[in-house]
């Protein structure tokens, strides 16, 4: 019996290794060695056609030294401090409100998502015609309703975050949607009958059954969305290019020019390792309140 | 019955206001698009002066024969490219993925924990970070120029699929592999019968984000393809971006934009259900 | 029927697999020899629809000189279809890293430092010396960027300065509804050409005479670009230096330049008689000004090519640039397009040769005869392309155009402009919102170039 088993483990042992084979090896060849490839960059000054140079931590002192690298991490933060929580609440309070029968509801489904489903490069261009201060469809429309004096939506320090921001927030309703949903579906109905019966409010019932009982729901959509914004890329490069004045730069870009435009593949590298650090602090401290404040 | 009267009252009144709520949320959802359509279609020169009204019988289709024409019918091509190079890297990782998802969920085997958890920190890793190098690699490696370095390394690792492909898996309960392997069924058997049948949304769903994922990569295109013979759908909206004088662009960026984005758009429609399916169970777990 | 459609689809799949394999490993192989066993070099060009039929008639030029001289190299053109120079100059420095594309082409002068202190080009200081020696080019083309530690990479493709594009339509309709206040055609005397405050006045005037006819009719009296690139230009304009001293100090912050920006703030945030950069954003100042949307344009001679074409009903004419007071010469900045080699070609030697059947008369009269690339670089060419002018709109402007080429004005490109360049545009936007007032822009300008110097970028 005993020998029996060890065979069966055995042989899942070398199972499991082939099945995550394929995987594996893509994991090492495109993951791993790039990665450590790019540490190496880091302490190196490479024109990627002689053998590559050692500079020390001249590369480092560049990158802290320069004042758009500290620009692009805090307009990370601020991007997160205005699209996590407003992508948040949007998409909660729809799955909510469309959590019941609703005449049309197909179509509003369809609506949500579509726009996780296209290219970004395409709709960031569209957004950015419908921003234009002189003859956008976002100005023409608040002018019918009286509203004067209207920013120049992509060329203000100030507004031009939020307008991609709001692309941004666009982008994402759907699918955190989508989770919110089945989250939603996943509470057993007794809950809300027995709180009826107590005669709870709608806002009572929403803080003191829904939010709790979506609490994991929730943790896993904001470690998402902050992966998300880390990433973020495409509509900040087409909408404003980083601009005006650096507002709308983000460490993406940061890392794109130096590597791409510039081909300063030290510099790049030094600032990849700084975005994933990043990312990595973040995800662990999120994991460390997780423990504290998930409902489970 | 008087009360309840009152209270289906009360229930129309709320559903037509949350309708109104949700109807303005899915206007604003869908207005780019009517926005990037009705662009289209709309004169050339009407864009040019600036004029923004929501509607006009001021239509042609010029800007669609202008990229149709584009290049000597360099469009079909682009499809051509765009679909061999999606297709190819969806499938392959919808196979890779799928795999290794399974052996993580259900096979119980030495160093599984470890290197899944690895694999789930590679979640994190932006794109950025690993480009260069990657570009490097191929170069040296000489495959730049060609579809390979685009198709193989998301075919070889794709980690948010097995990670959402694993949440499936884990929910299928364990009985049903059991009574399969008393009819049976190896692992293999287990796999291609029972848990590619079950897991048949988040493979839709993964599916669809990879197909996405790769037909609009443009910066990928952009390094790694040169031949024309290889254009592919983003570097033709790029191509049709140069800046000319004739003006007319914007009318063929978003006939372009449209005709890039409607494939996608109606296999997403049709496969909706299943969609939605597998992203849901992605956040549970 | 299911079984069908499972059938149908994996065939289709396997197709595609198949295809796709195909089309991938076939383009994989290199293709440098050609049938009749000829070097291929290819040549990659940034894609713009109007100018590519010069460059195209260009290398066909260039093919037959080859084919004459007897030698076993061909020209291949590779068009790359990018939207802007930089993502051009990421595409073109991509294929020299990876060893794809074009080994020879065409490169805006301002990323030659870059790609000089990156070691990517070839040198090609023998062709320079062989070419100079002749007699036949224009010399003064060869200097500039592409010369670093006596070595030389990167051949003049022409040169291109920057003029003043005029609609005279717009000015004489002007003229005959104001019959007391009228207002003369911009000067095209390059010793006494119109200064900022008669052009500034002109721009206001035309604006808000159009402006008050209503929204159709709106115009903007003056486009032109308040860029790094020309900064140089306008100082000198005012009596000030090109950016750099001859002691090779940044003078930045000297009066001309505030004057320039003063100028210029004047137009853009004050009488808004110039369109701003979003006001280009969704369509370019030279398609609004062949639209009618703008009276006066300054901009390189690189829109030649599309004016001379035009046919709608609107007269054009060209003036010289602006200075602030008539005691001052007009300069206009001049830019010199390149040839570049990859260091890391295969075939180094075809590539020289190809280059050298380039600067060849015939290939030079093939593109300029097209008006495209500027004026050429060989001396017996440029009346061809001054001909090829006289049989359309712009007839009358011919000497203006060349009265222009003395009076040239470099941009001082370095490793470190792109950056510099950059950091000062995201911050224009503040000074045309008005956050920022003109002193405070330049002062800005002068110490990102300092920075820049120093290398603290």
């Amino acid at each position: 019996m005993r020998r029996r088993m060890t065979k069966k483990e055995r042989y899942d042992n070398a199972l499991g290794w082939i099945f995550i084979t394929p995987q594996l090896v893509g994991f090492i060849l495109f993951v791993a060695f790039p990665l450590v490839f790019s540490l190496v960059l880091c302490f190196s000054d490479w024109n990627m056609i002689d053998m590559p140079e050692f500079v020390g931590w001249r590369n480092f002192t560049a990158v802290f030294n320069d004042t758009i690298f500290w620009k692009s991490i805090g307009n990370t933060f601020i991007y997160i401090a205005i699209v996590v929580p407003l992508t948040l609440l949007s998409s909660l309070t729809l799955a909510i409100l469309t959590n019941r029968k609703l005449p049309l509801m197909k179509f509003y489904r369809a609506a949500f998502f579509l726009p996780m489903v296209t290219s970004t490069v395409a709709i960031a261009m569209v957004w950015m015609f419908i921003y234009q201060a002189d003859g956008g469809i976002l100005n023409s429309v608040l002018a019918v309703f009286g509203i004067k004096n209207l920013p120049n939506w992509l060329q203000d320090t100030v507004w031009a975050r939020i307008a991609v921001s709001v692309v941004s927030i666009w982008l994402k309703v759907g699918y955190y949607y989508i989770i919110f949903d089945a989250g939603l579906k996943n509470i057993p109905t007794e809950l809300y009958e027995a709180a009826d019966i107590d005669g709870a409010s709608v806002w009572r019932k929403i803080t003191k059954i829904t939010v709790p009982m979506l609490s994991s729901v929730m943790f896993f959509v904001t470690v998402m969305l902050f992966i998300d914004i880390f990433n973020m890329f495409n509509e900040v490069f087409i909408m404003t290019a980083g601009g005006p004045d650096y507002s709308t730069y983000t460490l993406s870009m940061y890392i794109y020019f130096y590597a791409f435009r510039e081909f300063d593949m030290g510099r790049a590298a030094v600032a990849s390792w700084v975005l994933f650090a990043l990312v990595g602090i973040v995800t662990v401290i999120q994991f460390k309140i997780k423990k504290k404040v998930v409902f489970e | 019955m008087k009360k309840l009267k009152r209270s289906t009252k009360r229930k129309i009144i709320e559903t037509v206001i949350i309708s109104v709520i949700v109807m303005i949320a899915a206007v604003l959802c869908i207005f780019p698009f009517y926005w990037m359509i009705f662009n289209s279609i709309r004169n050339p020169d009407l864009i040019n002066q600036g004029s923004a009204e929501l509607f006009t019988t001021d239509l042609t289709w010029d800007s669609y024969k202008a990229v149709f024409e584009y290049g000597d019918g360099l469009l079909w091509r682009a499809y051509l490219n765009s679909f061999i190079i999606a297709s190819l890297q969806t499938v392959g990782t919808l196979f890779t993925s799928s795999l290794a998802a399974f052996a993580f969920a259900k096979i119980r085997f030495k160093g599984s924990k470890p290197i899944y958890g690895l694999f789930i920190a590679t979640l994190m890793i932006p794109g950025q970070v690993t480009m260069l190098p990657l570009f490097m690699m191929f170069a040296k490696v000489g495959w730049t120029n060609s579809f390979l370095p685009l198709i193989v390394p998301g075919v070889m690792i794709n980690t948010y699929g097995v990670f959402m492909l694993r949440s499936f898996m884990v929910s299928i309960p364990n009985g049903l592999l059991e009574a399969a392997e008393i009819d049976g069924c190896g692992w293999f058997g287990k796999y291609f019968k029972i848990v590619l049948r079950l897991i048949k949304p988040a493979l839709v769903t993964l599916g669809l984000f990879t197909f996405i994922g790769s037909w609009n990569n443009y910066m990928g295109h952009l390094i790694y393809l040169s031949d024309e013979k290889l254009t592919t759908l983003p570097l033709l909206i790029a191509g049709l971006k140069e800046t000319h004088m004739t003006g007319a662009n914007w009318g063929r960026i978003m006939a372009a934009s449209t005709l890039s984005i409607v494939p996608i758009a109606i296999v997403y429609l049709a496969c909706q259900k299943y969609f939605v399916q597998g992203i849901a169970t992605t956040g549970m777990k | 029927m299911k079984k069908f459609l499972t059938k149908f689809i994996s065939l289709c799949l396997a197709l595609t697999i198949s295809v796709g394999l195909a089309c991938g490993l076939t383009a994989c192989k290199d293709n440098e020899v050609d049938d009749d066993g000829n070097v291929v070099v290819t040549m990659s060009i940034m894609n713009s629809t109007n100018e590519n039929p010069g460059w195209l008639a260009m290398i066909e030029a260039a093919n037959l000189v080859l084919e004459r001289n007897g030698e076993k190299v061909r020209i291949e053109p590779e068009i790359i279809k990018t939207d802007s120079w930089d993502q051009y100059y990421t595409k073109v420095t991509s294929n020299i890293l990876g060893n794809i594309g074009g080994t020879i082409g065409r490169i805006a002068e301002s990323h030659i430092p870059m790609m000089v202190d990156k070691r990517q080009l070839a040198d090609l200081t023998d062709i320079r010396d062989e070419l100079v020696a002749t007699g036949e080019y224009d010399a003064t083309a060869f200097e500039g960027v592409a010369e670093n530690d006596g070595k030389y990479y990167g051949l003049p493709s022409g040169t291109q300065h920057m003029v003043m594009y005029y609609n005279k339509t717009i000015f004489d309709q002007y003229n005959k509804a104001n019959p007391s206040d009228k207002i003369a055609y911009p000067s095209s005397d390059w010793n006494n050409a119109s200064t900022f405050a008669e052009i500034q006045d002109t721009a206001k005037k035309m604006t808000d005479y159009y402006t008050a006819l209503g929204k159709d009719q709106k115009k903007f009296g003056l486009s032109a670009g308040p860029f790094l690139a020309y900064a140089g230009m306008y100082a000198k304009n005012s009596g000030g230096e090109n950016i750099f001293d001859s002691n090779g100090n940044c003078v930045i912050n000297t009066k001309p330049f505030y004057d320039v920006y003063d100028w210029f703030t004047q137009m853009l945030v004050i009488d808004k008689s110039a369109p701003s950069t979003s006001d280009t954003q969704t369509l370019d100042a030279a398609a609004r000004f062949l639209g009618g949307n703008i009276a006066m344009l300054i901009d390189g001679v690189w829109q030649m090519h599309d004016i001379c074409k035009y046919t709608g009903d609107f007269e054009i004419g060209i003036a010289a640039i602006p200075v602030a007071d008539k005691k001052y010469t007009s300069y206009t900045t001049t830019f010199t397009d390149r040839f570049w080699a990859s260091r890391n070609s295969r075939h180094p030697e075809a590539d020289k040769i190809a280059l050298k059947a380039l600067m060849s008369k015939e290939a030079i009269t093939a593109l300029s005869s097209k008006q495209v690339g500027g004026i050429p670089i060989r001396t017996d060419c440029i009346d061809n392309y001054f001909e090829s002018i006289k049989g359309t709109k712009l007839a009358d402007s011919v000497e203006t155009v060349k009265g222009g080429i003395a009076y040239k004005a470099n941009v001082p490109y370095s490793t470190y402009y792109n950056v510099v360049d950059q950091r000062i545009n995201q911050k224009m936007a503040l000074w045309i919102n008005g956050e920022m007032s003109a002193k405070e822009f330049v002062d800005f300008m002068h110490e990102t170039m300092v920075d820049g110097m120093e290398g603290k970028l």
